[in-house]
């Protein structure tokens, strides 16, 4: 009976599925400040060489010892979720602790346990301390505190943060540094718009921001989600027919069995 | 007209293996660098012998745009060599390489790729300043201004004779290829070869086997009841 058949039909639609949980995902987060989309890879599975008997032999029951031999797949399986790092619309919010970063880099975080993350989203806020945090509580690394004189700030393009106080002079309070890596695909998302390198993506490589290769920052911007809506519906059209023309393999070969077993009259 | 039986029987069990390789091609529509089976038939050679003609469609794939960095496809002809924990070189059209944990470059199982010189280790320059992986069009690696290596990029004579094995990669025997001329292929970094299984000629195929099922199946019953006359003709 040809289920194999069937069970590679199985995986196809198992693969479909993993694809399509990808797809929503991207489109939850169209919206996540910094977001990159994710995209499902796979792999084919093993194969397996089977004999084929010539139609012209006809001693029953015999498999000769044929020469013909044909590999058959055994089907496909999730392989990995890339993330696809390309760059998010900039938009305007007019918060002067919104940024953006224009091209390559990752504004520096350290985590409660004192390693660092990276991140591209950069809607900070001030907490007790006067020191820049993320959403989550993290500090931007190096960090700068700012006192209870200060009415605002003022980030060049270059990163460099001056602090307007309220005589309404000006202190330069340092640079904003940002870090890349040399394959972005190697780092590991750990939630929160956050990354971890990973040795894959290579250590960070810290500059300041605007230096060859690395991206300038925009004061009172958001980088948005890089979801494009319709790349998403196009994907889940094409993974929802993928799933349905595996689902066919499930119906003719169900067909096939049927015929087998009215082989045999009464 | 019992050997008709058992050769239409034969005919069933091709039809079956046939499905077989359409199912996989269908479950692989969106593997990266699937290259899909075309079913494949009998054949009797000057000889007389009956020869299976099985074809694996070289055809181009779609190429989809990634942007990262180490996201590799292949225009033309040509493989990727990569090599197993045991020497085995394996050809591949899936150019989703990544950097393995000692800094070599590697496939999406950690088998290592071959450059022209070997193993392609990024480690010492992973570490400069103002530098980024660039791949350009005849696979010469550059970092900044540095060239790390070329990708190997490996042709075979006789395609028929390549096998597959998992992970979208190929095995020949007796090492039987030879580096690719230049002018063949053009390798772009920041994409991605999709599958070449074309939804359209699958489903051709597959109601062309289910049809040739049924008339098999059709052939027996009538060869069947045939035989069942010819028991009653000795009936009184």
């Amino acid at each position: 009976m040809p289920t194999r058949a069937l069970r590679t039909a199985a995986s196809g639609m198992y693969a479909q599925q993993i694809n399509i949980e990808v797809i929503s995902n991207n489109i939850a987060n169209i919206s996540t400040t910094g977001f990159k989309k994710n995209k499902a890879e796979f792999q084919d599975l093993m194969y397996q060489e089977v004999n084929v008997n010539p139609l012209s032999s006809s001693t029953p029951g015999v498999m000769e010892n044929s020469t013909n031999k044909i590999q058959v797949g055994n089907g496909v399986k999730p392989a990995s979720a890339q993330k696809i790092f390309r760059q998010g619309d900039i938009t305007p919010t007019n918060n002067p602790f919104d940024f953006a970063i224009q091209g390559e880099g990752f504004f520096q975080v350290k985590k409660s346990d004192g390693t660092f993350a990276y991140t591209r989203d950069g809607s900070f806020k001030v907490n007790a301390e006067g020191k820049l945090v993320t959403a989550s509580g993290y500090i931007l690394e190096p960090d700068f505190t700012l006192n209870s004189d200060v009415v605002g700030i003022s980030v060049g393009k270059d990163g460099s943060v001056e602090a307007i106080q309220n005589d309404q002079s000006t202190i330069s309070l340092g640079t904003i540094e940002l870090a890349r890596f040399m394959n972005n695909g190697g780092l590991i998302s750990i939630g929160d718009n956050l990354y971890v390198e990973s040795p894959s993506s290579g250590q960070p490589i810290l500059s300041t921001p605007g230096s060859q290769g690395f991206g300038e920052i925009s004061q009172g911007y958001l980088e948005s989600s890089n979801v494009d809506i319709v790349e998403e519906m196009i994907s889940m059209i094409a993974a929802q027919r993928a799933y349905e023309i595996n689902s066919k393999t499930v119906k003719t070969v169900e067909e096939m069995m049927t015929m087998a077993n009215n082989l045999k009259r009464g | 007209m019992i050997k008709g039986i058992y050769t239409v029987a034969r005919s069933l069990e091709q039809h079956t293996k046939n499905i077989d390789a359409i199912a996989n091609n269908l479950a692989n529509i969106n593997t990266t660098g699937y290259k899909r089976e075309v079913p494949f038939s009998e054949y009797i050679d000057e000889f007389g012998n009956s020869q299976i003609k099985k074809i694996t469609s070289q055809i181009q794939g779609e190429t989809v745009l990634t942007s990262n960095p180490l996201d590799l496809a292949i225009y033309g002809n040509g493989f990727f060599a990569v090599k197993d924990e045991n020497g085995n070189i394996e050809l591949t059209r899936d150019g989703r390489f990544k950097l393995s944990t000692d800094g070599f470059l590697a496939d999406a199982n950690g088998k290592k790729v071959l450059g022209k010189n070997g193993f392609i280790n990024m480690d010492e320059t992973m570490l400069q300043k103002d530098s980024n992986i660039e791949i350009n069009n005849l696979g010469e690696i550059k970092i900044g201004n540095e060239l790390i290596d070329t990708l190997l990029i490996l042709q075979v004579d006789s395609p028929e004779d390549l096998k597959r094995s998992s992970g979208s990669s190929f095995v020949i025997q007796d090492d039987n290829y030879t580096e690719a001329n230049e002018i063949d292929y053009k390798i772009s970094q920041g994409y991605l070869e999709q599958s070449n299984t074309n939804p359209i000629l699958e489903m051709e195929s597959m109601i062309q086997i289910n049809k040739g099922y049924e008339t098999s199946q059709k052939v027996i019953a009538a060869l069947d009841q045939s035989l069942d006359m010819a028991n009653q003709i000795g009936k009184i």
